[in-house]
């Protein structure tokens, strides 16, 4: 049985607990941003908590921040004006700007709890990071084997040349 | 970047992420590893790659085949870097199916997600090649030729292209110039790939003749000029939208400024701007399609819009006009707006200027020289006349060409 559209939906709470073992409560939008957890849910229900063992409670406390930002982002109320693009991508703009450490750690976790949205934006500050770097600083950060060939390398430089010049 | 960390980063994770680098970057990048060469070339990794940065793209104008190395120039304005595309790619082959003249010309006609509209023509109109193409896989496509009679040359088109979200197809759209000999005649065309031939679409008002066509995601927006019966135009200008979905013309029913040389539009961070310039200011006003007005936004301060206008003599005579997706000759100042709320204006006299609309206040880039750029020896000229996404996904082109 499906949640969606039901009335009584912004009131069920579901709990989940970290890797190191904290416990979050938040709405069940706010989980249902999480296709993995929408999944569990509507396998399990909200009566047990769900355990998350791969994700500390720091990272999923920021993971729920994103999540509960963006299922109020969908949700219109007549009282307020709604949220506006330029207002969501400068709130991601912010929500990426962490040390890169957390970045790693986020990145991981979205791929995880399957948060598509979030993934995008990570990927998107993490090639954010990699811009400038030359192959040899790449090479030495994800320690990549450097398997060509000099003539090899010479050739692929050839091919896009503009892009080395 | 802490390498300790990145070190165990699982490699499907990181493909992901290479989808997200900027094309030149990741050109560059080819040479970290085999796998990373590799997967850059494959198909599938062309096709869902979808970087997010967007180019100021300058074209230059006259193109002589004299000049080995003609190119198109994008450069990014969050790190100023600037890179040369070269065109050899097309001048090869045209130069395998005929001797190219001396004074054959290139024009870029219209871009769209990093895939360009082309058009070579001879100086004496006899021969003409109309291309799509992507200078960063050097694929492309010519298209069956459309214009008879030197039409593109003395007609002016204007054009856009429409590529689809999942780079496999596009559409090319002509407009013509509302026709002095047969006003009947049909003057506007679409070429789809997916049938691979022009076909007519709908017409706009007679007497309307396009100046300037802007595409934002799926609609063509026209300022038209209103001319007379006989072809002489009133300088009566109009902001007409063309949906390429449901195929038709609406007026927007703003009343833009008639004085004005050569307008433009410009879309800047979701909204759509009118630019305006005669001989006594440069102006930006926001259209408001909803409200049916123009807005007014900002006028050039006056000592640097002097520094953009050259003098009209002579001297920038006869040369064609640097538009991209413009048309008109004699344009000597192109405006373009960014994904950052800036609207850069670059001008032949090698001046250029930007305006921030966020911070309300105009600025100049260092190092900027040139932005507009005009070159008399070489003659070649180049505008920043649009912004443009650059693309790893190839040109579809499995037919043969019609000739």
């Amino acid at each position: 049985m499906h949640f969606q559209g039901s009335p009584n939906m912004a009131e069920k709470r579901v709990k989940l607990i970290s890797s190191d073992n904290d416990e979050f409560e938040v709405d069940e939008a706010v989980a249902f941003e999480s296709e993995t957890l929408r999944n569990m849910i509507q396998d399990t229900g909200t009566n047990v908590p769900i355990s998350i063992p791969n994700v500390s409670s720091d990272i999923l406390a920021k993971v729920l921040e994103y999540c509960s930002y963006h299922a109020e982002t969908m949700e219109t109320h007549d009282d307020k004006p709604p949220i506006t693009d330029a207002q969501i991508r400068e709130w991601d703009a912010d929500f990426v700007d962490v040390h890169p450490a957390t970045l790693y750690s986020l990145i991981l976790a979205a791929n995880y709890l399957n948060i598509k949205n979030l993934l995008d934006l990570i990927c998107q500050a993490v090639a954010n990071n990699i811009r400038g770097k030359t192959a040899v600083e790449i090479r030495k950060i994800l320690h990549i084997q450097d398997d060509f060939t000099y003539e090899e390398e010479m050739e692929i430089r050839r091919e896009t040349k503009w892009a080395f010049d | 970047m802490d390498c300790a960390l990145w070190k165990s980063f699982p490699a499907d994770l990181l493909e992901i992420v290479l989808l997200y680098v900027p094309i030149p970057e990741l050109c560059r990048l080819r040479v970290v590893c085999k796998r990373w060469a590799a997967l850059t070339k494959e198909e599938e990794f062309k096709l869902k790659a979808k970087p997010q940065t967007g180019y100021l793209f300058r074209t230059p104008d006259v193109i002589t085949p004299n000049d080995n190395e003609c190119s198109w120039e994008i450069r990014d304005p969050s790190t100023q870097s600037l890179y040369v595309l070269s065109d050899t790619f097309l001048y090869d082959h045209l130069n395998e199916k005929i001797e190219i003249a001396d004074n054959y010309q290139r024009s870029t006609l219209a871009a769209d997600k990093g895939w360009l509209a082309v058009l070579w023509i001879t100086g004496d109109g006899e021969d003409e090649a109309m291309f799509v193409c992507n200078p960063v896989t050097k694929s492309f496509k010519e298209l069956p030729p459309l214009f008879s009679n030197s039409a593109a040359k003395y007609f002016n088109p204007a054009v856009a292209l429409v590529v689809a979200d999942d780079m496999l197809s596009y559409k090319l759209f002509v407009v013509q110039e509302y026709g002095i000999e047969d006003p009947a005649r049909k003057r506007c065309f679409v070429y789809n790939s997916s049938v691979g031939e022009w076909r007519p679409f709908a017409h706009p008002p007679p007497t309307l003749t396009p100046c300037h066509i802007l595409k934002v995601d799926t609609i063509l927006y026209t300022i038209f000029r209103d001319m007379n019966e006989n072809h002489v135009s009133l300088r009566t200008y109009a902001i007409y939208s063309y949906d390429t979905k449901t195929d038709q013309w609406t007026d927007l029913e703003v009343d833009p400024p008639g004085d004005c040389f050569i307008p433009q539009l410009v879309a800047c961070s979701g909204d759509l701007f009118f630019i305006g310039y005669n001989d006594e200011e440069i102006s930006i006003s926001e259209i408001d399609a909803a409200g049916k007005q123009l807005n007014f936004v900002a006028t050039m301060e006056d000592e640097k819009y002097h520094d953009m206008l050259p003098d009209y003599d002579s001297t920038y005579g006869g040369h064609w006009s640097p538009y991209i997706d413009c048309i008109g000759t004699g344009a000597n100042l192109l405006a373009v707006g960014d994904d950052q709320g800036c609207i850069h204006f670059s001008s032949v006299t090698g001046d250029s200027v930007s305006y921030d609309l966020n911070e309300e206040e105009w600025f100049e880039v260092e190092g900027n020289g040139l932005a507009g750029h005009m070159d008399f020896e070489e003659e070649r000229a180049g505008l920043f006349g649009n912004f443009i996404r650059l693309s790893s996904a190839p040109v579809p082109s499995k037919d043969s060409p019609k000739i």
